[in-house]
């Protein structure tokens, strides 16, 4: 399978988010779900705004959109909430919990916040000095 | 007419500007006296140098002798874009793609000029291939070191942002074209500088030669032009290809970028 198909099916969701053009709706370009905006707090229009004007947080959740746009298999998701107050983290959630059901996706989900791992997880793994232990499974 | 021959007087006359400015460097602490004398004296022994190499070929005009010469000017310019580098990339790959690229464009627009627009008889008349080779390979050769340092310099910077496409299933071209594009043009620079300015701020080395040897201005102006057009060619053609040519190799065939095949600046 040639690697751009294979990294489309099994995204990589980075920490901090990339931008290579000025306006956030040049990095979508099948357009993006209005549904999945409003879940996220995020107006239509926020498709013209310039990535240099956004905060932090608002570039994390649009770069989760724009990962999900291409509808991945499989979700590699390293701190995916680390920039959100705790609003639009649940906010957050509730969406990937909605997808992950819809298309049979399966997430591989690192975070550092306990009670996080306690609300989307089904196994939990701790990594400690480079050794993987399971502590749960629901 | 006929030109006026110079005496070894003459030019001592003008060595002596060069020993006055280095005098003037050293009296006035600027610490350059040294690279300007050595350099002056390498330019006046390679220059007699290929004087003589020169008046040898035109005596024999043997197709492998030119052929020989061409060799050692395209190894010597790609040497020089390798070393230019701030990160060139490991292994021979530093040395092979500038030089192919310049081997492809240079070669392949002087010998299309030798043989369509002047046509002379042999094709590969030393007086002809030699100086055209010569020029159009000088200016390729600043094109393709400026478009390749630009490119890895950009890769290099960039890294995340490629890191980032290529997570997000772009194809390595996509992923590194907008760097690919401004390393073009970076490459391209000078020659439309060149061009623009030509007759107005510039009178082209060329020309200014043929002119001091006793060519009518318009013929002179002619064979400035035509050269203007192959350097150009040579210079855009040679940058594209050395950039898409070292933008492949900064990718595997998994499409990674694999910035280890740089080498790190410093060391």
């Amino acid at each position: 399978m040639p690697a751009p198909v294979w990294r489309r099916s099994v995204a990589l969701l980075v920490a901090e988010s990339q931008w290579w053009s000025a306006i956030v709706g040049d990095h979508f370009e099948d357009g993006v779900d209005a549904d999945w905006l409003a879940r996220l707090d995020l107006p239509a229009a926020a498709m013209a705004w310039q990535v240099a004007r956004c905060s932090t947080g608002e570039r994390q959740r649009l770069a989760l959109l724009r990962t999900l746009t291409q509808a991945p298999a499989v979700l590699l998701l390293d701190e995916p909430t680390g920039n959100l107050d705790e609003e639009n983290t649940l906010r957050v959630e509730s969406l990937l919990a909605d997808y992950r059901l819809q298309r049979q996706a399966a997430l591989l989900w690192v975070s550092h916040d306990k009670r996080q791992i306690e609300r989307v997880a089904q196994r939990h793994f701790v990594l400690d000095h480079g050794q993987l232990h399971e502590c749960g499974r629901r | 007419m006929n030109v006026v021959a110079l005496s070894p007087f003459d030019l001592a006359l003008a060595a002596l500007l060069i020993l006055a400015l280095a005098g003037l460097s050293w009296r006035l602490r600027i610490g350059s006296e040294r690279e300007l004398l050595v350099s002056a004296a390498r330019s006046s022994v390679q220059l007699v140098l290929i004087g003589f190499v020169l008046k040898l070929l035109f005596a024999t005009a043997h197709p492998l002798w030119v052929g020989l010469l061409a060799a050692v000017m395209l190894a010597v310019a790609g040497r020089e874009v390798m070393v230019r580098q701030k990160r060139r990339f490991v292994g021979g790959w530093g040395f092979a793609v500038g030089t192919l690229s310049m081997f492809v464009s240079s070669f392949a627009v002087t010998v299309l000029a030798l043989l369509l627009v002047i046509g002379n008889d042999p094709w590969y008349a030393p007086q002809y291939a030699i100086p055209l080779l010569g020029m159009i390979l000088g200016n390729t050769m600043n094109g393709i070191s400026l478009g390749l340092d630009r490119l890895t310099q950009d890769a290099a910077e960039k890294r995340q942002v490629i890191e980032s496409r290529l997570a997000l299933g772009h194809d390595s071209r996509r992923a590194i074209a907008d760097s690919r594009r401004e390393a073009i043009r970076v490459g391209m620079i000078p020659i439309v500088n060149a061009m623009s300015a030509a007759g107005i701020v510039s009178l082209p080395g060329m020309m200014t030669g043929q002119i001091l040897a006793g060519t009518p201005p318009v013929e002179a102006v002619k064979y400035q032009i035509l050269v203007m057009f192959l350097i150009a060619a040579g210079t855009g053609f040679g940058t594209m290809v050395a950039v898409s040519f070292a933008a492949r190799r900064l990718f595997d065939e998994r499409q990674r970028l694999r910035l280890d095949r740089l080498r790190q600046p410093g060391t």
